[in-house]
């Protein structure tokens, strides 16, 4: 069992992520906007952290950025779900470090199966 | 000193008659009773809105866990009563905006089966406005066939609220062979689609060439003509160059600053000539002068310094 951390905005979102990984036997905890969620994640140490972009208060790039700068946070993977889908987006995401990046809309079942693998990895 | 004899000297007694003290005090009692009322109404607000806040929260947790086990390949029957059922289509639309591929079909099957569709088509049909436009969003939470007449229909409704849900509802299915419907629906004379809402729902169905705008691109209206530019610049349609270029020696200034804006995105440097070609006229705008210069040294790569 995983732990594994969703930073979303967007309640049904976040709650449908949850509802999945909790079924595939992850603990799961669910931050609502950037700041509290990079605060969990200091605090859990998370193995895997779902990242939304757009977010109040601290946006998905710079969690991200924070998190490759703390050294104990630098290996956790990040997977990034985002409506953001232009290739300077993509770039950028992979750019600050994130492992993987999914697209708004988005497959549930696309998403277990790369939560697997960066879990596995 | 005689203290009691100053003051004896100096004061003077106030002068009250029975009538005003009567007055006075039905005021102050009127008054009181007054901020009594408001403050309970107040308290009593914030208490209805709060039960109220829990009553919705609870019923849309319930809907959540009706869509949750529809995704999860389990479908449960729908609630029956209408106010639940109206929290379940309300969740259902949200989150059939934000699933593909088997999620997004096992939705729409089951709104389908539990008679959600038949009632979306029922509210397109409704009287007041804000009815069909709901009824527009859950026809579109139940398409997983792509049948999209009746909302093609209502890109034509009289009330340019269901107009722009229609067309939003278009472009988040993503289906491309809609865009000739928005493009005739913004450059319609008569209940016209608003461009803004047009051009959201195009971009959304990201037409993979220029020809996909079809008659946008020769239209009367500079506002579609603009949006024609503007979309081509946006999703990178890089064969609207040559329309575009066309664009740059139309009358209107509003569609030459869109094309320029639009070639400046496409970055291909042979849109440079025709350019420097439209900036030999004197009679544009200087803002359109400005975005011709900015597209230019863009195209080379240069800060443009105004």
């Amino acid at each position: 069992m995983a732990t594994v951390i969703v930073i979303e905005d967007d309640p049904d979102i976040s709650l449908l992520v949850a509802h999945k990984l909790r079924a595939a036997g992850h603990r799961v905890e669910v931050e609502a906007d950037g700041r509290a969620g990079l605060a969990a994640v200091v605090q859990v140490r998370p193995d895997l952290v779902v990242l939304d972009w757009m977010m109040p208060r601290m946006n998905g790039i710079e969690v991200c950025e924070a998190m490759r700068a703390d050294p104990e946070l630098a290996g956790t993977p990040v997977l990034m779900l985002t409506a953001k889908a232009q290739e300077a987006d993509l770039e950028r995401a992979y750019s600050v470090g994130v492992d993987e990046y999914i697209q708004k809309p988005f497959s549930t079942r696309e998403l277990a199966v790369r939560v697997e693998r960066l879990l596995g990895a | 000193m005689n203290w009691q004899c100053v003051w004896s000297d100096c004061w003077e007694p106030e002068i009250v008659t029975p009538g005003v003290e009567t007055v006075a005090t039905v005021i102050l009692v009127a008054s009181t009773v007054l901020v009594l009322v408001l403050v309970l109404a107040v308290v009593s607000l914030r208490a209805l809105s709060a039960v109220k806040g829990v009553v919705t929260s609870r019923r849309t947790a319930a809907a959540r866990a009706v869509i949750f086990a529809v995704i999860d390949g389990d479908p449960p029957r729908a609630p029956r009563g209408p106010v639940r059922r109206a929290a379940v289509a309300a969740t259902a639309v949200r989150l059939s905006t934000k699933l593909r591929g088997a999620d997004r079909a096992a939705l729409a099957r089951w709104l389908t089966d539990e008679g959600f569709r038949h009632r979306a088509t029922v509210m397109m049909h409704a009287t007041f406005a804000i009815s069909r436009a709901r009824g527009a969003r859950l026809f579109v939470a139940c398409l997983a066939d792509r049948e999209t007449g009746p909302l093609l229909d209502l890109l034509h409704d009289r009330d340019v609220r269901v107009r722009a849900v229609a067309a939003r509802a278009l472009g988040e299915c993503g289906i491309s062979s809609a865009v000739p419907f928005l493009v005739r629906a913004a450059a319609s004379h008569e209940n016209p689609l608003p461009v803004s809402a047009a051009a959201m729902a195009i971009v959304h169905t990201a037409p993979r060439s220029a020809r996909g705008l079809g008659m946008a691109w020769g239209s009367g209206d500079p506002a579609v003509a603009s949006m024609a530019a503007d979309v081509a610049g946006y999703l990178h349609l890089t064969d609207a160059r040559e329309r575009l270029e066309r664009l740059l020696n139309s009358g209107e200034p509003e569609v030459v600053a869109s094309a320029a804006r639009a070639l400046a995105r496409l970055g291909d440097p042979r849109s440079a000539a025709a350019i420097s070609t439209r900036l030999v006229d004197g009679d544009l705008p200087a803002q359109v002068r400005n975005g011709l210069h900015v597209a230019f040294a863009d195209l080379h790569h240069v800060r443009f310094e105004s």
